[in-house]
């Protein structure tokens, strides 16, 4: 009723008291109510002038403080090129993997999560339930699995498991040349062989993306984003054929074996092109498990390890006699029983008589004191200069990593007995590339190509870029190899000291060495051996060369017991591989004895 | 040729003086600013609100759907509002406070606390009312209504302030003990902007000023979380990660809008850096996409609103109209001001929303509802009354 009231006394208001309230309210009123709209009018004026001096003045710092708040950079691995052999077969490859991860605080109950995955990774329940257990938002289960174990992994479901893509070095040879192509460390980088040997070139570069994100790691979809694509890395292709490698290395794996010798090596050699078709050592590992393998058989002991080469150097003090027509093959030398040289006694293996033989049967019977009275027409200084031809003490050209060039010593350094303990092969030393590089010459009618491993390159855009020329030098005339050749198949002969490296329907010249060995323990000659042989087939028409070395054999000792017979294996499926037929001539018979 | 050109610029201004003079100007400012700034705040809601919507509800629309409900139930009741007499506003007045003291009551006993305020009280579903919304409008409609009636036969100012003041402080204290602090100060808002439209004298705005500041120095002193907010105010280095924090990425949104904008829904601090991004600091998200252009015309159209709602108070000859518009205006123009400012760094941040534009029903109902009740006092003013019987006069004839 009192609210029914009202307006009538306001109209009688408006009627009697208009005077007054115009007066004083109504003016009033309107001045307050343009004092109202000035103060407001002030206010946003003073909001416009900082919203000009946030937005325009401050606007480009403040811009970049909030974009550096919310700019991630994430790396882009690059993908690493594969190793292959010579065919282009993989040797190492790099697959996608995936490492398995967890978020705990996601996993409600990590005990039958564990349980689930036990079985699939191989790994013990309670194990991977304590890894699965805790408030930590990240953290790795399982790393490198195939995408196939992901997906039986992903298939269950289970809260809190999740997965990120990874890149896995893989050998798919195993031990297949392990010890050429190396190996790669756990954040995948080249630690031993080609791996860490041609690191750059295999690594490639890494791209990046840039992106927003909010601080809950969202990416902002309207956000920048930049991209700078992963440069893949090229492939090494080798000049390795993985089918003679495989032969090569089981061969000498079970020889160094059956000689319990420290060590094996052998070298298959093209020695018209300087190509390495196999380099095998024993013992050897897993590149796939590199890690639990001891230091002592990872690296390449065929570059790495030297040795004095013993008689199988006399190729080269026979090469410079006959080169030099000091002597040919069919010059007589009379050979005392023992040979003052130096002050000191030398000796032939064998206890004999005065012996009447050729040069060719200096060489065939691996006579050390005919090696020196043939050698001494031509002289220290001419022998030296052969031997540097020959690539002794130089490097090999191959520029492996942990290669040792092996020496002779400078003519400044000789002393009296330097001269004839070189003619025979010893006090120099040489690796085993070195060793069958030699041979190799003799093999390519005295050219010598300079040893190569590394055939060509496989850029990421798939063009190939070939490795450079191997350096030639004519070490030797034609002629003068031509007779060595045949000289090398006498010793391969019924005469000879290694007729067990004789293959029925090939001509097979060859030599033995069985050198003393510095005992590395003692640093002296202690009865260690090294017992080798390097020969070439067909003996008319050189396309092979195979060094076989074996260190310290305590079953065995002699080259042409324990060495040649891997030869003559490893030299026959080599042949069959690379299809070479017989020249299908006999050996023409060399005079080894004389008088 | 430069002659045209010298008329045609000194016509713009004489026709826009000619369109403002239009006894309906008023009625249409007020509605075209805030429908503007309600759809503005919709499509701004929409955008601010989709990843903190899709992290929670799995769908960017969830939020935007709810506010465009809020806001076509805003709309409805604006609409209703504006049809009414002012006398219906008169005659509910009492209802309407004691629906406000009530709701007030209760929701102290049954309320849910929200963001470290006890100060709603829930409904069906997602839907739940603040009472210290409502009690704005009630604080308006009911003050008016009561200085209004005194204004007609007091002749001292002083007579004015019993009952207003101290219900108005009840209801402040109400508002207060649920930890509402910026509704609390809309309150006292209006509270001024009535008692100076009635024509209470600056002495007492000077008084009332200094209780205000030393009520807000003890109730600072009483609440942490309210000192924090004046240290970072004043040391925004002091307190990086929270009021700092959201400070500072509220600037970076503005920085990085710069003069044009990233574009409509391409803010980055939407994404989780800012909190808040589509309620308390929606002006900055706008900022960020629209630029210094979209923020300086959301200004703007508050500008406008203000202007049009002054000039209703100014010119009306109705007592009650005078002093409840003066009220809303202050409510509306007051809590822009206290929410831009805050997000410009020039006043602490008291957490009220921007009207409006914020995602929010019970603050935008409210809002709509009174700015429906100043469209009908607009269109009952004397010249404005008989443009519209002209007009539908004509309608009809035309009609035949």
């Amino acid at each position: 009723m009192k609210q029914m009231a009202a307006p009538p006394r306001q109209r009688r208001g408006t009627g009697s008291t208009s005077q007054y309230r115009h007066a004083v309210v109504k003016g009033h009123a309107g001045k307050r109510g343009m004092v109202l709209l000035i103060i407001t009018t002030m206010a946003f004026s003073v909001f416009a002038v900082r919203l000009i001096d946030l937005q325009v003045v401050k606007g480009p710092d403040l811009a970049e403080q909030a974009l550096s708040q919310r700019l991630r950079t994430t790396a882009i691995p690059a993908m690493r090129g594969s190793i292959l052999d010579t065919k282009g077969a993989p040797l190492a490859t790099t697959v996608e993997a995936r490492n398995v991860t967890a978020d705990q605080t996601l996993v409600t109950d990590p005990v039958a999560v564990g349980a689930a995955l036990a079985p699939i990774l191989g790994v013990e329940a309670s194990v991977l339930a304590t890894r699965l257990t805790g408030t930590r938002r990240y953290m790795f289960v399982a790393k490198d699995l195939s995408p196939e174990t992901w997906k039986q992994i992903d298939a269950l479901r289970l809260p809190g498991i999740f997965s990120e893509p990874t890149l896995r070095r893989i050998y798919p040879g195993g031990s297949l040349a392990a010890n050429v192509v190396g190996f790669v460390g756990a954040d995948g980088k080249g630690l031993g062989g080609i791996e860490y040997g041609m690191q750059d070139l295999l690594a490639g570069t890494s791209g990046s993306t840039t992106y927003e994100r909010g601080p809950g790691g969202r990416v902002i979809t309207t956000g920048e984003m930049t991209r700078s694509s992963a440069v893949h890395g090229s492939d090494v292709q080798l000049t390795i054929d993985r089918d003679i490698q495989l032969i090569a290395q089981r061969q000498i794996a079970r020889q160094v074996e059956s000689a319990r010798a420290d060590s094996g090596t052998v070298i298959v050699m093209d020695p018209r092109s300087g190509h390495i078709l196999a380099m095998a050592t024993a013992p050897t590992f897993d590149a796939n498990t590199a890690a639990t393998s001891p230091d002592a058989v990872r690296g390449n002991r065929a570059l790495s390890d030297i040795y004095e080469p013993g008689s199988t150097s006399k190729v080269m003090t026979m090469a410079a006699i006959v080169d030099q027509g000091a002597a040919n093959a069919g010059s007589a030398f009379t050979i005392p029983s023992t040979l003052k040289r130096g002050g000191k006694v030398f000796h032939d293996d064998v206890a004999h008589g005065t012996w009447h033989l050729t040069l060719a049967g200096i060489l065939a019977k691996s006579s050390n004191l005919g090696t020196i009275l043939a050698s001494e027409r031509i002289g220290g200084r001419k022998l030296y200069s052969y031997l540097k031809a020959f690539g002794i003490g130089e490097p090999t050209g191959i520029k492996f990593p942990g290669e040792s060039s092996g020496s002779v010593p400078e003519r400044s350094d000789w002393s009296p007995t330097t001269f004839p303990t070189l003619a025979f092969g010893q006090g120099l030393s040489v690796n085993s590339v070195q060793a069958a590089s030699v041979f190799a010459t003799i093999a390519n009618d005295g050219l010598r190509v300079q040893p190569t491993l590394v055939q060509g390159i496989v850029n990421p855009d798939g063009t190939v870029t070939p490795a450079a020329a191997p350096k030639v030098t004519q070490v030797v005339k034609p002629s003068t190899a031509k007779q060595i050749r045949l000289m090398l198949e006498s010793v391969v002969g019924k005469h000879g000291t290694a007729p067990k490296a004789a293959i029925p329907g090939y001509r097979v010249g060859g030599k033995t060495g069985t050198a003393q060995y510095v005992d590395p323990r003692c640093g002296c000659y202690n009865g260690q051996v090294v017992a080798s042989f390097i020969g070439m087939a067909p003996a008319d028409n050189p396309q092979l060369v195979v060094a076989v070395s074996l260190i310290n054999p305590r079953n065995g000792r002699f080259g042409g017991q324990i060495a040649a017979p891997v030869f003559k294996r490893v030299m026959t499926y080599a042949l069959q591989a690379r299809q070479i037929p017989p020249t299908g001539k006999r050996a023409p018979r060399l005079l080894l004895t004389a008088g | 040729m430069t002659d045209t050109a010298v008329r045609r610029g000194q016509r713009q201004p004489a026709r826009l003086r000619i369109l403002l003079h239009h006894p309906l100007s008023t009625y249409y400012l007020i509605g075209g600013a805030s429908v503007l700034l309600l759809l503005l705040g919709l499509v701004m809601v929409l955008s601010a609100s989709s990843i903190e919507s899709f992290k929670t509800f799995g769908s960017s629309y969830t939020l935007a759907g709810r506010q465009a409900l809020f806001g076509i139930g805003g709309l409805i009741g604006m609409f209703f509002a504006a049809r009414t007499s002012v006398q219906f506003w008169r005659g509910i007045a009492r209802w309407l406070l004691l629906g406000a003291v009530v709701l007030l009551i209760v929701v102290l006993v049954v309320g849910v606390a929200v963001a470290g305020q006890r100060n709603w009280i829930e409904l069906f579903g997602p839907f739940r009312i603040q009472p210290s919304e409502f009690a704005k409008i009630a604080l308006v409609v009911w003050g008016a209504d009561q200085l209004a009636k005194r204004e007609a036969y007091h002749r001292s100012w002083k007579d004015l302030l019993i009952p207003v003041l101290p219900v108005a402080v009840l209801l402040m204290a109400l508002v207060l003990m649920e930890g509402d602090f910026g509704n609390t100060l809309m309150l006292a808002a209006i509270l001024c902007g009535m008692l100076f439209a009635a024509g209470v004298p600056g002495r007492f705005f000077a008084l009332f000023a200094g209780v205000a500041v030393v009520g807000t120095w003890v109730l600072t002193l009483a609440a942490p979380y309210r000192m924090e907010r004046i240290t970072s105010w004043l040391d925004q280095s002091s307190d990086p990660l929270g009021v700092g924090w959201q400070l500072t990425q509220g600037y970076y949104a503005l920085g990085t809008g710069g003069v044009l904008g990233v574009g409509l829904g391409a803010s980055r601090e939407k994404w989780g850096a800012l909190p808040e991004a589509h309620t308390d600091f929606i002006f900055t998200v706008i900022g960020e996409e629209l630029g210094l252009v979209g923020t300086l015309s959301v200004l703007l159209l508050f500008a406008v609103l203000a202007f049009a709602v002054f000039r209703l108070s100014r010119t009306t000859k109705d007592p009650f109209v005078r002093i409840a518009t003066a009220g809303v205006g202050c409510w509306i123009v007051v809590q822009a001001i206290v929410n831009i400012g805050g997000v410009l760094g020039l006043l602490p941040i008291t957490g009220v929303p921007l009207p409006f534009v914020s995602y929010g029903g019970s603050s935008l109902v409210p809002a709509l509802a009174a700015v429906g009740m100043l469209l009908c006092f607009a269109r009952n003013e004397p010249g404005a009354r008989q443009s519209l019987r002209r007009r539908a006069t004509a309608r009809s004839l035309a009609r035949r």
